[in-house]
């Protein structure tokens, strides 16, 4: 149908008004803070305002599957989006899909049920090799990786190559909607797990052939440049990094492992990082950006929500909590 | 406490040969018991360091590991480590000490520990892990060598019974029957002489 | 039928149809906006029924100076009047500018407002701020409104 539009903005306006209204509902820093200070049952009290319940694991689980289904719902209005709605999906389909082969007679794990693929067609996919039941667009890719993953066997190298199939598609689809956002936003999430990678396995020690097997092509760190990086310092490496829009990250980093020779600050930073690349689209009042950047501030609201609860019950200081807290969406 | 014995010469000869045993033994046996003790009091040396270590080990591990584990759920977690990949290569042999088997362990790790991919994986799991691998050896060790005090501590309290038995209830008895019946004897010696003296005076006097 | 009226129809059409168009635009943005945050938060409506109101002036306005030319040529009293080329061409220059000034500044004001609802949806006490940068667009439209009317009132000599 040839439809008539004066501007683009309107597509997902009603959306956008939807995410503003929900975004009033999502928990704020301060108040993670707050509750960071605050006793276990004080806590509880505080996330059931929220609509999470002491079962925080079942309340997350209903909570994403409603986020899913909304965003799903006001993506589906314009065809070019509708590849999009199936990414969130795929993330869940690809821990179904690892934990399948990784023990294909007797599940260890019980199946996740927000995936869009059922436990049925996972088998199918699997041990029939019908690869367009997991990607009806890009089904050669699936069979490569696939393939690819029972070939290596060892559940890393499923787990790895389960992971590249994942950033693959993701890429690809984002390619192919045009949404320059998210395509930023994936070129940097790669960009700084490959960098992550490569201090985790420096700092293991391990040699350069090992982490190569971790490495992923899909973003845009070449494989020689990180050859390069592998053996310098980590101060020359955040120099190295200085001009890209991540610097800030690998500066603190470096800084932080110079200090006490530990990596954890590089979470906590690079977070922030993709978490205020997610804030920009709050500042957005059209378009299907704001839509993602919910999905992406639900996403940070649970993890906090986790190493509040998860923090408080081992004990941990305040301040510790405090430390790991991620910027959040709102 | 004197023995139930008929009291011969005899009986006396085989008491003192059991005396000498029983003396001889019980050398033998304090000498064991020193020896084990020294061994005792060499390994609990051991066992101290490596507890220790091990502890030292275990609560750094548990910081780094409560740590990086902090956001993830319990279901995410055993997603992460119910596929094991390390292979622990035990190897065990019998070392004898005294009259006792103690067993040696070796252990060799091989693959590496880690069993999960690299995305939406804290940099602290795989150090928490290393660390792990690092100290498995450590762990056998202690196993080996908390065993090994037990089955010592075990040993040193029956040698130490024997000992006691022997030097307090044993040597003693035998000692005091030896007694008795050397005593005995020449009691009935005595008797024995004067009745013959008594004998003679009477031949004498018809 | 001169050419000359037809020249000033094309001028009506112009004011009333294309104001008319930028305000349905702006309104249907500003709207949807509101549906969507009304969907969540239903109790507001009243404060942003002022913001989706707001660019539907725009048509109002093209309506106005429409209707005073209709009144200026005399057609509500049932003459055709006849009108030569250059009379034609003076009224459709007279009611041009609200019809442009409208169709765009009514759309831009939709943004705007949608803008407003969206702040007004996180901190329902800044609906006045976001009204306010609304009437800031709304000028340009008067703007507009004023040029078409003292043209059509004191321009058109027939």
């Amino acid at each position: 149908m040839m439809t008539f539009e004066f501007t683009n903005d309107a597509l997902f306006s009603f959306g956008v008004g939807k995410i503003k209204a929900l975004e009033t509902k999502m928990i704020t820093r301060p108040i993670f803070d707050q509750m960071a200070e605050g006793s276990l049952e004080s806590i509880y009290k505080s996330i059931a305002e929220y609509g999470y319940s002491v079962n925080l694991e079942e309340s997350i689980l209903k909570s994403k599957k409603t986020t899913y289904d909304l965003v799903t719902h006001l993506i589906e209005k314009k065809e070019r989006y509708h590849i999009l709605s199936d990414l969130y999906l795929l993330q869940e389909d690809c821990y179904n899909l690892k934990n399948y082969l990784k023990s294909p007679k007797s599940p260890v794990l019980p199946f996740n049920p927000l995936g869009k693929i059922s436990q049925k067609d996972l088998q199918e996919i699997v041990n029939n090799k019908r690869y367009h039941l997991f990607d009806k667009m890009d089904s050669e890719i699936a069979g490569y990786y696939i393939a690819q993953a029972m070939e290596r066997s060892t559940p890393s190298g499923i787990d790895q190559m389960i992971d590249t199939l994942f950033l693959e598609l993701s890429l690809k689809k984002i390619r192919q909607s045009e949404v320059d956002y998210l395509n930023v936003y994936f070129h940097d999430y790669v960009d700084l797990l490959n960098i992550e990678n490569l201090l985790r396995f420096k700092f293991m020690k391990k040699d350069f052939s090992y982490f190569s097997q971790f490495y992923f092509h899909c973003g845009s760190l070449k494989k020689r440049f990180l050859e390069e990086l592998y053996r310098e310092k980590i101060e020359d490496i955040a120099l190295r990094f200085r001009s890209k829009r991540y610097a800030s990250v690998l500066q603190k980093t470096a800084e932080a492992w110079i200090k006490d020779q530990n990596l954890n600050s590089f979470e906590v930073e690079k977070d922030n990082y993709l978490n205020s690349l997610a804030r920009i689209t709050r500042l957005l009042t059209f378009g299907v950006e704001p839509i993602f950047g919910y999905l992406f501030g639900k996403e940070t609201e649970y993890k906090n929500l986790r190493i509040i609860i998860n923090g408080k019950q081992r004990k941990l200081s305040v301040d510790q909590i405090k430390e790991m807290i991620r910027q959040t969406y709102v | 406490m004197k023995i139930e014995v008929s009291a011969t010469r005899m009986e006396l000869l085989r008491l003192r040969k059991r005396l000498a045993l029983a003396r001889r033994g019980h050398k033998l046996l304090k000498d064991k018991q020193d020896e084990l003790m020294r061994k005792f009091l060499e390994l609990i040396e051991e066992y101290k360091k490596s507890r220790k270590q091990t502890d030292q080990d275990l609560l750094d591990f548990y910081k780094e590991y409560y740590r990086a584990t902090i956001e993830y759920s319990e279901e995410r977690l055993m997603a992460l480590f119910s596929y094991p990949e390390l292979e622990l290569d035990m190897q065990s042999e019998i070392v004898p000490v005294m009259n006792l088997r103690l067993p040696k362990f070796q252990v060799k790790t091989n693959k590496e520990i880690k069993c999960f991919g690299v995305k939406d994986v804290n940099v602290g799991i795989d150090f928490s892990l290393a660390r792990m691998k690092g100290f498995i050896p450590h762990l056998v060790k202690l196993a080996e060598v908390e065993n090994n005090v037990k089955e010592l501590a075990l040993e040193i309290e029956r040698t130490r019974r024997r000992v006691n038995a022997l030097e307090y209830i044993l040597i003693p008895d035998l000692e005091e029957t030896i007694d008795y019946i050397s005593m005995k004897i020449s009691e009935v010696e005595r008797s024995n002489l004067t009745r013959l003296m008594k004998v003679k005076e009477i031949v004498e006097r018809h | 039928m001169t050419i000359g009226l037809f020249i000033a129809g094309m001028g009506i059409f112009i004011s009333v149809v294309l104001a008319g168009i930028g305000s349905a635009v702006g309104i249907g943005l500003a709207g949807q906006v509101a549906a969507g945050v009304m969907s969540e938060d239903p109790k507001n409506f009243g404060k942003y029924l002022m913001l989706i109101a707001l660019p539907g002036t725009q048509g109002i306005y093209g309506f106005v100076i429409g209707f005073l030319v209709i009144m200026k040529l005399g057609i509500l009293t049932g003459t055709v009047p006849s009108l030569s080329i250059a009379q034609g061409l003076n009224v459709f220059a007279a009611a041009a500018p609200i019809g442009f000034a409208g169709l765009v500044s009514a759309i831009h004001q939709g943004k705007v407002c949608a803008a407003g609802i969206e702040m007004a949806a996180k901190q329902p006490s800044d609906v006045g701020k976001a009204l306010v940068m609304g009437v800031f667009v709304e000028f340009y439209a008067v703007l507009g409104l004023l040029i078409s009317f003292f043209l059509v009132w004191f321009g058109i000599n027939l």
